[in-house]
């Protein structure tokens, strides 16, 4: 990590701790996004455990259905409680020009516009995102410190593939003045990362859905590091998929400032 | 009327400014079709019927419930008159010979309409293109769904409206929007058929089961519940939440603290 990426981190924590304190006084949205994505999730669990009832998807039992949910919660919470806000600001920077205050700042630009509107109330949808797959590996007997430190590292993988995802879809913002039809097509491919387990993709789907749109990998993989051998050939999937995309990610990213109309030219 | 009908047509012309937009967003909508189709496929396995729908069946289910929710989702609007409480915009309201509520009826209908007919463009097209995937649907069935689906369409606003008013109480509704928007979906049966989670205690007095689950039941002509009870059932809840909208409606200006008032 270079020393610019370090100063931004810091610049980052302390205006996290002034997000924080702000967020307080306003408890009910603060708690908002918290509520929001609980209940979506209630749902899912829900949805899951009538389609358990009907034996289940192909070989997995509720308690697999159960650790892949949890996982997506884990992870949304991670996201929705740092980055995602911040990434979601994007278009309207460059549309508006109001990215220049970041661009004159001496930190790395994408990092600090992306990490500037943390959401500290979504954080407690990670532990309990960590409490349901636990819950789950219980129920199939294969929680151990070996497995549960492998289901951190993948979904740590997965983190960063969701930023640099979100992150691809926003620099379209630097050539096109409305991307809500992007935003409209992630939410509905999000909607393959929590609500498809690995035996609904077969054949051909898992090459759009693991490494082109690898969507479908968000909840799987984390989920595969807990219950099942996570073997080489999935290693190589999560980081292959991950680095190529965070390259992709910096690369448009780079190559879209070139093209920025700041707002005083 | 003359002056709703001015809204519903300056709403729509502002629609059709990001038209490309809104055929994008229909386009998607069939990113949920084949997430259900192939979430089934696993679910059914080689069974024939499950909790007495076919995989077609089913797969159907989802491309009409896609088609429903530009009619049953709130949209923008609501944020928008929110936004309009919170900065002093809804002074506007009160110094026209226009009643909020209506500006808000005629304009939710008109910013549903081109949703509405791209959504249905595209998963018609989709229906066509893929024919084995889907189970054929009666014309006769669709037109007497019509009915109970403006009903349905009517109370969504309605409870837009409501919520949007709670601005008067709650400065910040962003997440009570999303919040019923999620709710609604599960509660109307866009998420899963009632049927399967409710199973023969089906909230029948409930008016969501009428917005989603029951409209696609009587197109895949499934039902077992007539019509006019449906209808019914449907035009009290409506008539319950429009009495509601007006009552708030009344106490508006008393708690509207508008910029320059």
């Amino acid at each position: 990590m270079t020393s610019q990426a370090v100063h931004t981190m810091k610049v980052i924590a302390t205006l996290a701790k002034l997000q924080l304190s702000t967020a307080m006084m306003y408890r009910v949205s603060f708690w908002g996004a918290f509520l929001v994505d609980l209940t979506v999730f209630s749902i899912q669990l829900l949805f899951f455990s009538v389609l358990a009832q009907n034996d289940g998807i192909g070989d997995w039992s509720i308690f697999h259905l159960t650790v892949f949910t949890g996982a997506f919660i884990a992870l949304d919470g991670l996201y929705m409680g740092t980055y995602f806000f911040g990434v979601i600001a994007l278009p309207d920077k460059i549309r508006t020009g109001s990215l220049d205050f970041a661009l004159v700042k001496p930190v790395n630009t994408l990092l600090y516009t992306s990490f500037a509107h943390v959401n500290p109330g979504s954080l407690a949808l990670f532990a309990a995102g960590l409490g349901i797959a636990a819950f789950g590996g219980a129920g199939l007997g294969v929680l151990s410190a070996g497995n549960g430190l492998r289901f951190l590292i993948v979904l740590f993988f997965m983190y960063l593939l969701m930023y640099a995802l979100m992150v691809c879809l926003r620099t379209a913002s630097f050539w096109l003045t409305r991307v809500n039809a992007f935003q409209q097509m992630e939410n509905a491919l999000v909607e393959f990362s929590f609500r498809l387990p690995a035996p609904a993709i077969q054949g051909g789907w898992k090459l759009l859905l693991y490494v082109l749109l690898p969507y479908g990998l968000m909840a799987n993989m984390p989920a595969h590091a807990l219950f099942s051998p996570f073997d080489l050939q999935e290693w190589l999937l999560c980081i292959g998929v991950t680095a190529f995309f965070l390259g992709l990610a910096h690369y448009l990213w780079h190559l879209g400032l070139k093209r920025y109309d700041s707002a005083s030219s | 009327m003359k002056k709703y009908g001015f809204i519903i047509s300056s709403e729509w012309k502002n629609s059709l400014a990001y038209r490309g937009d809104t055929w994008l967003t229909a386009i998607f909508s069939v990113f949920a079709v084949v997430l259900a189709y192939l979430l089934w496929s696993a679910v059914f396995g080689g069974a024939d019927t499950l909790n007495g729908f076919t995989l077609q069946q089913m797969t159907t289910y989802y491309l009409l419930a896609g088609m429903l929710a530009p009619l049953t989702q709130s949209d923008g609007l609501l944020q928008d008159f929110a936004v309009e409480i919170r900065g002093g915009g809804y002074a506007k309201y009160l110094v026209k010979p226009l009643s909020p509520l209506g500006y808000f009826l005629a304009a939710s209908l008109a910013r549903a309409l081109l949703p509405l007919l791209a959504s249905i463009t595209v998963l018609s097209i989709a229906r066509f293109g893929f024919a084995d995937a889907f189970a054929v649907i009666h014309l006769v069935d669709i037109l007497q769904a019509l009915p109970l689906i403006m009903l349905g369409s009517l109370f969504s606003m309605l409870t837009g409206h409501i919520i949007a008013m709670t601005t008067f109480t709650l400065t910040d509704v962003e997440f009570i929007y999303v919040l019923q928007n999620v709710i609604k979906a599960f509660l109307s049966g866009a998420v899963i058929p009632l049927n399967m989670v409710f199973g023969d205690s089906l909230p029948l007095l409930s008016p969501f089961s009428y917005l989603t689950y029951y409209p696609v039941l009587l197109c895949l002509g499934k039902t077992e519940i007539p019509p006019l009870t449906a209808a019914c059932v449907l035009t009290g809840w409506v008539l319950a939440a429009l009495a509601l909208c007006l009552v708030l409606q009344k106490q508006a200006p008393r708690r509207f603290e508008g910029v320059g008032l």
